[in-house]
Order: C-alpha cells, then structure tokens, then sequence
C-alpha cells in the first residue's frame, strides 16, 4: 500500500480525461487532495484561493496556453512548482517551459509510476 | 519521401505506440491499411477529431473514427472491460486527448523533429450523416482497422 502524502495538488488541462488520468495516477502514489482547473484564468483563480504545493499544468490548452500559465503563476510566486504536460513533439516549448522557471515535465502518454515519480522528486520526497 | 507520405508513415507508428503507452494491456490492437488519396466523404455515425498544424509545416488532421470502434477505444483507455455504453464527455475526452497524443507523436518521429511544429486543441464532432470536404486540398486517408471498426485520419499537410 502506498504511503499517504498530503500535499495539495491543481491540475490544469481543459481534457477531462486528462485530469481524471492525472488524479488516478496520483491517487495510486498516495495523493489524495485535488482541485482542478479546465484553464489557466481558472487555474490563476485557484491558486491564489488554495496555494496548492504543486501544479501539473498542461502546455496545449485553448485560450492561454500552459505556458502562459505557468508565467501567470510563477509571476504570482516565483516559488511555484509546476510541473508540465506535454505531447510528444513539444520539446522547444517544454525547453521553453524549464527555462521559464517549470520543475518538470512529463510526456503523454506517461505511466502512473514515472508521473508518481517525478511528483515525488519536485515535492522533495526522493 | 514527401513530407505528406513522410508524415503518414510517422502516423502509423505513432497511433500503435500511444496505443500501447496509454491502453495497459493493449488488447485492441489495430492493423495499418494502405493510404489513399483523400476525397470527399459522407459518414454514418461517426465521431471526428480535427487538429490543426503550424509551424514548418501547416494543415490539419482529421481522425474519423466510426462509432463502435470510437467506443472501444473510450473504453479501453479509460480501463473499462469492454467498450463504453455511451459516448459521455469523458469518453469523448479520451478520444480528443488520444489524438492530441498521437499528432504529437507522429510530428516527433524523426526526421520531422528537427522542423519546428506545433498543433491546436482538438475540436470533436459528431453525428448521423456527416458531409467531410476536403476543400480542394491533397490529402491522404489513413486507415486502421480494429475489430470493432475503423479509425481513419485523414492528413492534409504541406511545407509552409
């Protein structure tokens, strides 16, 4: 059985499929406490309101892309932990991303052990 | 190779590899049929996923996937024994979400990674009797054939 971890964790992707994935993956890792985001205004809003402990934020979204989300919100906290998601094919902006101040990324389609891992490592728990 | 048969090759690896990567177990497996020449279509009950491409390239993709192979699939990615009973946002979500993942998959395939690309968010329709032009543009239809039908894309793309 996985060990219990508390941290508070916003998904950001307009697919409800996706953050219904994500949430399962984590679930599976021990992680239990979620609030979902379908787009980055939503996704700003919620952060502020929660100051989650970290974000999966998705790069290819209608509206304001991932990338504009993640600076919205590293301009908010420059503290923020984001970590992205991407396509296959999306390497100049997940370069772009990690520059921009994200802690990770993670490639669709992904295991649910390799996303428990890399959520493991920027919450420091490796 | 043109970048057109270049890129539905590219497609063809990729629709098998997100399969596997994101279907555990991967029982529904599909069987690649030849491409050819896209032309103007109607459909029957069909569930259709375009996503747009820019960049050193531009286009679009059209994913045409005939209903009962639609709901296999739904129900294979979302761990459902079986195909789901209806075609709900989630299950549609799953169809969007597997199209994102295969576009960006096949524009990674080497040699296409070196051109800078980029794709648009889905946009999903469906319906009874549904007219497909492809507006003059060349295109190629590739076609999939799993047991429970057909997932076709429908590839327009050129050098920008």
């Amino acid at each position: 059985m996985s060990e219990i971890h508390t941290e508070k964790i916003l998904i950001v992707d307009d697919a409800m499929f996706m953050r219904y994935t994500i949430k399962k993956a984590l679930q599976s890792g021990g992680y239990s406490n979620f609030i979902e985001a379908g787009d980055v205004q939503d996704a700003v809003s919620l952060y502020n309101e929660h100051k989650p402990d970290l974000v999966t934020m998705d790069i290819t979204m209608p509206g304001k892309s991932g990338i504009e989300g993640l600076q919205e919100l590293i301009k908010i906290d420059p503290q923020a932990k984001v970590v992205m998601v991407s396509a296959a094919g999306q390497k100049p902006k997940v370069i772009e991303a990690l520059k921009m101040g994200a802690r990770h990324f993670v490639v669709k389609p992904f295991k649910e052990d390799e996303l428990v891992k890399i959520i493991h490592s920027v919450l420091g728990k490796v | 190779m043109d970048p057109l048969a270049r890129f539905a090759e590219a497609l063809r690896e990729a629709v098998v590899n997100v399969l596997e990567g994101s279907i555990p177990g991967f029982s529904i497996a599909p069987e690649p049929e030849r491409p050819v020449t896209a032309a103007d279509v109607e459909f029957e009950d069909a569930v259709f996923v375009i996503i747009g491409v820019t960049g050193d390239m531009k286009g679009r993709l059209v994913y045409h996937f005939e209903r009962p192979a639609a709901a296999a699939i739904a129900g294979a990615m979302m761990m459902q024994d079986g195909p789901v009973a209806e075609l709900d946002r989630i299950a549609l979500s799953a169809l969007t979400e597997l199209t994102n993942m295969v576009t960006g998959n096949a524009l990674s395939a080497h040699p296409l990674e070196e051109s800078t690309l980029d794709i648009s968010p889905p946009t999903l329709f469906f319906g009874q009797s549904v007219s497909l032009s492809s507006l003059g543009d060349r295109g190629l239809a590739v076609p999939f054939r799993f047991a429970q039908g057909l997932l076709t894309v429908i590839v327009s793309i050129e050098a920008a």
